[in-house]
């Protein structure tokens, strides 16, 4: 393998990380707002955040991708293909992520609700300083799932011209540039070693976010 | 004592108060006044609605029928209303009323300092270091002055009831209701909870309404204790008279039943 094809893929690895630091970047906020709006007493608000939900895991990404991508430039908005990239993957994980956030704020107990009601606390801090301190640990495993699929779903970005990890490397095996075993051998490991520090981050994460929860471990 | 500064108002008035889950009449009718200031030993058999009493108090459920004053004004949460959220004179009368419960229910996520400064701090609009200030005192109060820091997991059963009753006082309640605050504890740690509340008694002119399996407790603390069955009051009176010399029969025939254990 010469240096001009390991230098390409490389650069491949990444605007894949890139590409999924993004999506997840732009998936955090708009996954806790849904997931807000799907707790609402506003049942108006909960059904437009049940309809954003739906749509999304009814639609797949890869459609949403070409969508984004073909079709929105025909209605006048040009988009770089990158940034529909991880636009649309992150708008997707939101949805996915909005209902694991949604039932572990769901998971609290009521008691708690109920401490905090008759102290007087209001919606905003029982939600900002109890519900969701607790439902954090609950929710992270789950999250660092969706985090997971970010990733393996980030591959469908080099079908719209992205030069990640996985077109940088199916580029040179069919050109015949490296052989395909190894190609594919390297995309299989490639990712596996990619998901790595995900998995390793939310498990770093629910034990820091579980210590003062539990009577034992260091205070 | 500066950190006890309750103010005794006219207490709680229930009256004619219906409470159902689904068909299941659990208050029926009843009436119950605490006046204020007033110490009230609330006892019964198991089911007989006495949790659901100061839960249509503290506003946690709502009423088919009835009335429930604080202080005078009408707090009552009623089903047929179109939003359980309460009027801002509601919450405002709400806000001096403090609960304690069987489970304790601390905030996990926050430090025994943290969950007696929160309210003060949100609710009522105290500075900060003052809220922490009072939060001190109060946990001197129930003798836990060096557990500011720790985090409620760390504590006994017994000690995180105390930082319960703490944390409802943080919040100078004029009505404080307690729900067999020591049954979800080890016997032996009924006591240090027990005695704090009979400090706070001792020291404050809150209204307090008590519902006890202690009938030692009951007893002592009680200025009147109120004997409730099937969701209504059934007996009333000083507790000399109520537990040791009973008129009703269904009252003579549960403290038969609880001396027998
Ligand atoms: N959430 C609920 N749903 C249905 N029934 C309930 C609920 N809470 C309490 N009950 C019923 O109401 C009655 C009174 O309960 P409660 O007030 O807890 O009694 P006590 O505290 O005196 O033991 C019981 O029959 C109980 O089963
Ligand atoms: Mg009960």
């Amino acid at each position: 393998m010469n240096e001009v094809v390991l230098r390409s893929i490389l650069d491949g690895v990444v605007v894949t990380a890139e590409v999924v630091t993004l999506a997840i970047l732009v998936a955090a906020p708009l996954a806790l707002t849904v997931a807000l709006a799907r707790v609402s007493r506003f049942k108006l608000v909960r059904g437009a955040a049940l309809v954003y939900v739906e749509f999304l895991r009814g639609t797949s990404a890869l459609v949403q991708l070409f969508w984004v991508y073909f079709v929105l430039p025909e209605l006048g908005f040009a988009i770089s293909a990158f940034v529909a990239g991880f636009v649309v993957l992150g708008v997707n994980a939101s949805a996915y992520a909005a209902e694991v956030i949604r039932g572990a704020i769901l998971a609290v107990p009521r008691p708690q609700l109920e401490a905090a009601g008759v102290l007087g606390l209001s919606t905003t801090t029982t939600m900002s300083r109890v519900v969701l301190p607790q439902a954090w640990p609950v929710m992270l495993p789950a999250l660092g799932n969706v985090a997971i699929d970010v990733l393996k779903a980030s591959a469908l970005v080099s079908l719209i011209t992205v030069s990640d990890f996985t077109r940088e490397v199916t580029r040179w095996a069919t050109t015949g540039v490296i052989d395909v075993t190894l190609a594919f051998s390297l995309l299989l490991v490639g990712y596996l070693l990619l998901s790595v520090p995900i998995t390793w981050g939310g498990h770093l994460l629910e034990k820091r976010s579980r210590r003062h929860l539990s009577t034992f471990g260091e205070g | 004592m500066t950190e006890l500064s309750g103010k005794a108002g006219s207490g709680i008035a229930m009256a004619g108060v219906t409470k159902q889950y689904g068909d299941h009449r659990v208050l029926d009718a009843i009436d119950l006044d605490v006046r204020g200031g007033e110490r009230v030993a609330l006892i019964g058999p198991s089911g007989s609605g006495k949790t659901t009493v100061l839960r249509c108090i503290a506003r946690l459920e709502a009423i088919e029928s009835g009335s429930i004053r604080i202080e005078g004004h009408e707090i009552a949460r009623m089903a047929d209303a179109r939003s359980g959220k309460a009027s801002a004179e509601v919450a405002a009368a709400m806000r001096g009323v403090g609960m304690v419960f069987q489970q304790y229910n601390l905030f996990p996520n926050m430090t025994v300092l943290d969950n007696l400064t929160i309210a003060p701090v949100k609710v009522l609009g105290v500075d900060k270091a003052e809220a922490r200030e009072r939060a001190a005192g109060l946990l001197d109060l129930v003798g836990l002055g060096a557990k500011a820091d720790a985090y409620p997991a760390r504590l006994s059963g017994g000690q995180q009831q105390r930082v319960a009753i703490a944390r409802s006082l943080a919040m100078q309640p004029s009505v404080l209701l307690f729900d067999e605050v020591t049954s979800a504890l080890d016997p032996e740690l009924v006591g240090e909870v027990l005695e704090v509340i009979r400090g706070v008694a001792a020291q404050s002119d809150v209204t307090m309404l008590i519902v006890t399996h202690e009938m030692q407790f009951a007893r002592d603390i009680g200025d009147r204790v109120v004997f409730m069955e099937g969701g209504s009051v059934v007996e009333q009176g000083p507790p000399e008279k109520v537990l040791a010399d009973p008129e009703n029969e269904r009252t003579q025939r549960f403290l038969r039943r609880l001396l027998n254990h």
